[in-house]
């Protein structure tokens, strides 16, 4: 028997809030991107259930194109993180309130 | 049951990695429960029919990803930078922490609510569209045109041709033939009904002017690998029935196989699962092992494809009329998921969307170089005795390395007339 769909998308959402929760408590620069991709992962889960749900393989191309996107956001993120870090020398994302005015 | 269970357990160890991953005070700790996450949404992927992604999320997400996370920890020497929750800074924000949870928890719950209601599981798929393809197998007719709802469908098509199968909406046809460039006929060739979820080959034959229409059943589901699917059409006048036999060995006795036992006119076989290739098959007339009608040695049945074989009368020069066998060949439809069937979304509607990706992935490659460069130094503003422009006299003199007597006097001169003036 196969597992239902609801189950699916129920998981997606319970690793969506963590990774929500992980951005909005840690102040690690690199970690709150790490919760980022946790939530782009919940995201493509729920694609994937859904395409199998209807069996129209739409969903499959969309989270085919999000992993593409996310390695792109990853590799620009992480070279702002490194510039930000040789010249705040500290990436605490508290420490990077240069808009405070 | 045991899906179910293997769902819980992975889908267990995959929020406990990811709580793990919060809780974590160490960065390459995190990284590491970030990639048993990951691991586990591409096992959830296999079990969502999806192996093509699961492939993809373990080479490119817990491999190439993870490992330009873990690099930029090393290189940064960041494990443990600002790991400290924010309300142990001091900075007035003890605030956030239940902020932040409250409304994590709440989203949870409302979406959780929104879930729970919907009626997923009961709700029905739309159904697919119909698609078909006009085959024209009528002895004696050259060229046709073809009209559906008195409106041009296909064009020149000549005899032993098919037109691609093209889906369109379910409802009622009318089907007519007329020669080529001739206007569009009063009365139709026949009205056919297209049901949805069906794939059809409307074949036409018959001899001269007494041309039928055979809507004839065309499955294109998927097949599987490395395999192809046969089915026979009867449209050859001159005999009863045909079947369709393998000769075997030569050397051999006896050892004739049927493959299609006693097709009669305008009907259509079961499908024939077969390994791809050649067949050493032969269509003969039914009853009759001597009378082979048509050798299908020299068809090639191609793989993943579905082939409808039309046996049709063609006329020789003689007069008399020789069997034909048409295959009518498409696609079979690939497996759910399988990179076949994403590389057909990919090249077809999704074409443009993947041309957009590429040009991102540029645009994010020129930009890392960028950053790469190191930033433009704001240069300090000096402190100290703000510089006053010279007189030009003096630069002069500054650079020719003297003097100027004729100029120190005349300065000198000029210095007196201004006081005089001024008293």
């Amino acid at each position: 028997m196969q597992v239902q769909t609801e189950a699916f998308i129920m998981l997606s959402l319970v690793l969506f809030v963590l990774g929500t929760i992980g951005v909005l408590l840690r102040r690690n620069a690199i970690l709150v991107f790490m919760s980022i991709e946790l939530m782009l992962n919940a995201a493509n889960l729920a694609l994937v259930a859904f395409a199998r749900h209807w069996g129209l393989e739409g969903g499959h191309v969309i989270v085919f194109f999000m992993i593409t996107v996310a390695a792109a956001e990853v590799a620009v993120g992480l070279a702002l993180i490194v510039a930000i870090f040789r010249t705040k020398h500290s990436i605490n994302i508290d420490d990077l309130n240069l808009l405070k005015g | 049951m045991s899906e179910l269970l293997l769902f819980a357990i992975v889908g267990g160890l995959a929020v406990a990695a990811a709580v793990m991953m919060l809780l974590s005070d160490n960065a390459v700790h995190s990284a590491l429960f970030l990639v048993i996450t990951m691991g586990c949404i591409a096992v959830l992927f296999l079990m969502l029919d999806a192996p093509f992604l699961a492939m993809i999320q373990i080479t490119v997400y817990a491999g190439a990803i993870m490992v330009l996370f873990l690099f930029v920890i090393m290189l940064l020497g960041a494990e443990r930078i600002g790991s400290a929750p924010p309300g142990e800074r001091g900075r007035g924000y003890r605030w956030f922490t239940p902020v932040a949870l409250t409304l994590g928890l709440s989203l949870l719950f409302a979406f959780g609510l929104v879930i729970a209601a919907s009626q997923l599981d009961s709700t029905e798929l739309p159904p697919a569209p119909p698609a078909v393809s006009v085959v024209h197998a009528a002895t004696d007719v050259g060229p046709v045109d073809v009209y559906v709802n008195g409106e041009l469908f296909a064009q020149n098509l000549a005899y032993a041709e098919s037109t691609r199968l093209q889906t369109v909406p379910a409802g009622d046809y009318a089907i007519a033939l007329v020669p080529v460039g001739a206007p569009a006929p009063e009365q139709p060739l026949a009205t056919v009904a297209l049901q949805p979820n069906t794939t059809q080959a409307l074949v036409a034959h018959g001899v001269g002017t007494a041309v039928t229409l055979s809507a004839v059943p065309y499955d294109v589901s998927t097949v599987e690998a490395r395999t192809t699917r046969l089915s026979v059409f009867n449209a050859f006048d001159q005999v009863e029935a045909i079947s369709i036999v393998d000769f075997g060995s030569p050397f051999v006795e006896d050892d004739t196989t049927v493959i299609v036992a006693d097709l009669a006119r305008g009907e259509v076989s079961e499908p024939i699962l077969e390994p791809a290739g050649t067949v050493n098959w032969s269509v003969i007339e039914a009853g009759n092992e001597i009378n082979v009608l048509y050798p299908l040695s020299e068809v090639e049945f191609r793989r993943d494809r579905s082939t409808l074989l039309v046996v049709a009368a063609e006329r020789q020069f003689d007069g008399t009329a020789r069997a034909l066998a048409i295959p009518v060949e498409s696609e079979a439809r690939p497996a759910f998921g399988s990179p076949r069937a994403i590389g057909y979304l990919l090249f077809t509607d999704y074409m443009l969307i993947f041309q957009l990706v590429a040009l991102l992935l540029l645009a994010s490659m020129i930009g890392v170089i960028a950053l790469k460069q190191p930033l433009a130094r704001v240069r300090p503003r000096r402190v100290g005795r703000r510089k006053v422009s010279r007189p030009l006299v003096n630069v002069i003199a500054a650079q020719v390395g003297q003097e100027n007597p004729a100029g120190a006097a005349d300065d000198d001169a000029e210095r007196a007339e201004r006081e005089a003036v001024g008293q």
